[in-house]
């Protein structure tokens, strides 16, 4: 087990190098640079070849990037362009809330989705099987940015039941310190976190559908009845432990989704988190910034894979006993 | 003679197969007794319904597909088990009838420690706390044979060879000392020498314990050395039943005969009957589409143009009891058409 732990981490650590050097080369590559004049503002040529120098944008670019791991071994991240700070502060302050935002959609996202899948299961080929199938369907297929949009439109922009973006009401609760103001922040956060969560409900729905029903035919589960056993017990404790085990991969692929999805959906609420950043970030040629933002999130992914690795090698004996993952 | 345990009467389990090729008459009237104590041999070719027979008694059939016909009658300590509610039944099932399957392999819960599967029927039916069910599956462990059974209760099905997981599946179903046991091709699965073992270990067992025992199987030789009483079946039917010495001295329906012509010599000892059913000319036909007649004329050697329009019922031989040695062939009927046959 531990040598495999190992191998695992060094194998996330290539591959966050990986995204790395790929984001860090593509975005310069990119047309555009960060110091530019544009219809408003005139820079002089001075000024800007000045900032480039300051910042190391006059070297070549196998420099640049040897000189940006040093700095990053060293645990440093550089300066924003756009945001005259450091890189890491402007990440350290999107974080929480896409923390927030996608942990709450997890939640929504396995909760939802393995009793949905579980119901259907149990009722599988009747009517609220058939039914709810078509509706994952539909959640299923439909980009998350749309499924925002309207979301948006219908409950916010008609209904005014919740807000059209935003994170907290900014005059009220500059900051989370009250009751109320967390019930404000919960305001805000429902209308984005279902747009994910339902999104990611749908397919894990699908998933628990089709595990259950495949466990379900299994011969250990007629073993199970033939004991004597309630049918209760039946499904959830002899059929549900063998279910759960896809799941667990399912939750080690739901980390890219969510982070993917939440880049279009924070953009949909303006939501002030990771998503958010990184678009701005990529849109103002914020070099250090969008390869720091890059660093994060698939270092974010490449953990949660490793933990649903961990959690499967811990929920099968057949793995746990061997001393090696999949 | 004594009451049956269990009684089956007219059973018919069909499926309604998916690509519209109609229904599967898996089980198509099989009507036989298990008597207290005995071993009842029931032996057919692939496909025939002996395990859909036998899931069929404890209500184990998949529905859908599948169902149990009205008409249908399982009566078994003088209640019919198809009309049960949902907790009689659960009372019986491993606790009174109990079951092993043909496939040790995955009929175990990979998830669950074999000393937890054995002591689950043991907590849900005697109401022993999770100590004393542990303390009975070890010694149910014992029983059946398994080496340091203190330490075989906490491991996994993976950790054991497939004679160990069909020891384990047998101390699961014994637990509760049922009236009955039904083994559907316990040994099917493993090497001979493996096979040899399990079914010394089941007469001991039902010596110790008393059972009956319906034991399900492809192999004469297993039938010979353990079975009091013997129920032939072909294409979802029962075709010939009878003690089981009066089964090999004088097999009476076409298809036994073929059985055991396959079998090398029938008076040596046991152990070397070792046939398997597969000598007898012509495919099994589908469970979709029994032919008309007879099931088994197409087959047959003897069958004459009455054969492929009327089906035989089950007839009592001449020479037996009543009851006791009965035969579904129009032979019977016209014994001097044997005769006449090279
Ligand atoms: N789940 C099912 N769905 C559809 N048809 C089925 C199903 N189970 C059994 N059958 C039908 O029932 C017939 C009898 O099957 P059964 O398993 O009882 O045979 P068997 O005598 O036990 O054979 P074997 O020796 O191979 O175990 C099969 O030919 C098949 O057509
Ligand atoms: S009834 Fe006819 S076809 Fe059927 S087994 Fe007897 S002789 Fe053969
Ligand atoms: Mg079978």
């Amino acid at each position: 087990m531990t040598a495999w732990l190992v191998r695992r981490l060094a194998a996330a650590i290539a591959i966050v190098f990986a995204v790395v050097t790929i984001t860090f080369v593509l975005i310069h590559l990119a047309p555009g640079t960060p110091f530019a004049a544009d219809d408003q503002r005139q820079v002089d040529p001075e000024v800007i070849a000045r900032l480039r120098r300051q910042f190391g944008l006059d070297q070549p670019l196998p420099v640049q990037y040897v000189l940006y791991l040093r700095n990053l071994l060293h645990g440093e991240l550089g300066q924003s362009f756009s945001q005259h700070r450091p890189v890491a502060a402007a990440i350290a302050d999107a974080i929480p809330p896409t923390l927030t935002l996608a942990g709450t959609a997890l939640v929504i996202d396995f909760a939802l989705g393995l009793a949905l899948g579980l119901y259907q299961a149990v009722r599988a080929r009747r009517f609220g099987d058939i039914a709810l199938g078509n509706v994952a369907l539909f959640f299923n297929s439909m980009p998350t940015f749309w499924l925002g949009l309207i979301l948006l439109l219908v409950f916010g922009q008609w209904l005014h039941v919740f807000p059209v973006g935003g994170m907290r009401d900014p005059v009220l609760c500059p900051s989370v310190t009250s009751a109320r103001c967390l019930g404000d922040l919960l305001w805000h956060l429902t209308l984005p976190a279902l747009t994910l969560g339902l999104v990611g409900a749908a397919a894990t729905a699908r998933y628990q559908r089709a595990a259950m029903l495949e466990v379900a035919g299994q011969d250990y589960v007629r073993t199970a009845r033939a004991k004597g056993l309630r049918e209760r017990r039946v499904l959830l404790v002899h059929a549900l432990r063998n279910a759960l085990l896809p799941i667990i991969t399912l939750f080690g692929l739901a980390f890219p989704f969510l982070l993917t999805g939440a880049v279009l959906v924070e953009r949909v609420f303006a939501w002030p988190g990771m998503g958010r950043l990184s678009v701005t970030a990529i849109f103002q040629r914020d070099y250090p910034l969008v390869t720091g933002a890059a660093l994060v999130a698939s270092g974010v992914v490449v953990l949660g894979s490793l933990v649903a690795d961990v959690l499967y090698a811990v929920a099968d004996p057949r793995i746990r006993g061997r001393g090696a993952g999949p | 003679m004594t009451e049956p345990l269990l009684r089956v009467r007219d059973l018919k389990t069909y499926f309604v197969t998916e690509q519209g090729s109609g229904t599967a008459r898996a089980v198509d009237g099989v009507s036989f007794d298990v008597y207290p104590g005995e071993t009842l041999g029931v032996v057919g070719e692939s496909g025939c319904g002996k395990t859909v027979t036998s899931l069929s008694i404890l209500r184990l059939i998949p529905e859908p597909p599948g169902h149990i016909r009205p008409g249908s009658f399982i009566e078994f300590e003088g209640r019919n088990l198809l009309t049960l509610a949902p907790k009689e039944l659960r009372a019986v099932r491993g606790n009174r009838i109990a079951m092993i399957f043909q496939e040790p392999m995955t009929s175990l819960n990979p998830v669950f420690t074999v000393g937890h599967q054995i002591a689950e029927a043991a907590i849900v039916h005697q109401s022993l706390s999770r100590r004393a069910a542990r303390a009975r599956a070890i010694e149910m462990l014992t029983l059946v044979g398994i080496p340091d059974p203190g330490e075989r209760v906490d491991h996994y099905p993976h950790q054991m060879s497939g004679g160990m997981r069909q020891r384990v599946m047998i101390a699961m179903a014994l637990i509760c000392h049922p009236q009955l046991l039904i083994a559907d091709e316990p040994t099917t699965a493993l090497d001979v020498t493996i096979q040899a073992q399990i079914l010394e270990l089941l007469d001991r067992l039902q010596r110790e314990l008393g059972m009956a025992v319906m034991l399900i199987t492809h192999d004469l030789g297993v039938v010979a050395g353990s079975a009091d009483r013997v129920v032939v079946m072909y294409a979802g039917q029962v075709v010939e039943q009878a003690s089981t010495g009066e089964l090999f001295a004088r097999p009476l329906h076409p298809y036994t005969e073929g059985l055991l012509a396959s079998v090398p010599r029938l008076d040596t000892r046991v152990s070397q009957v070792r046939g398997r059913l597969h000598s007898i000319p012509g495919q099994v036909p589908a469970a979709t589409s029994w032919p008309a007649g007879c099931r088994f004329h197409p087959r047959c050697p003897y069958a004459w143009d009455r054969c492929a329009v009327e089906e035989p019922p089950l007839l009592d031989s001449a020479g037996a009891e009543a009851g006791t040695h009965t035969v579904r062939c129009w032979l019977l009927t016209e014994p001097e058409r044997r005769e006449r046959h090279p």
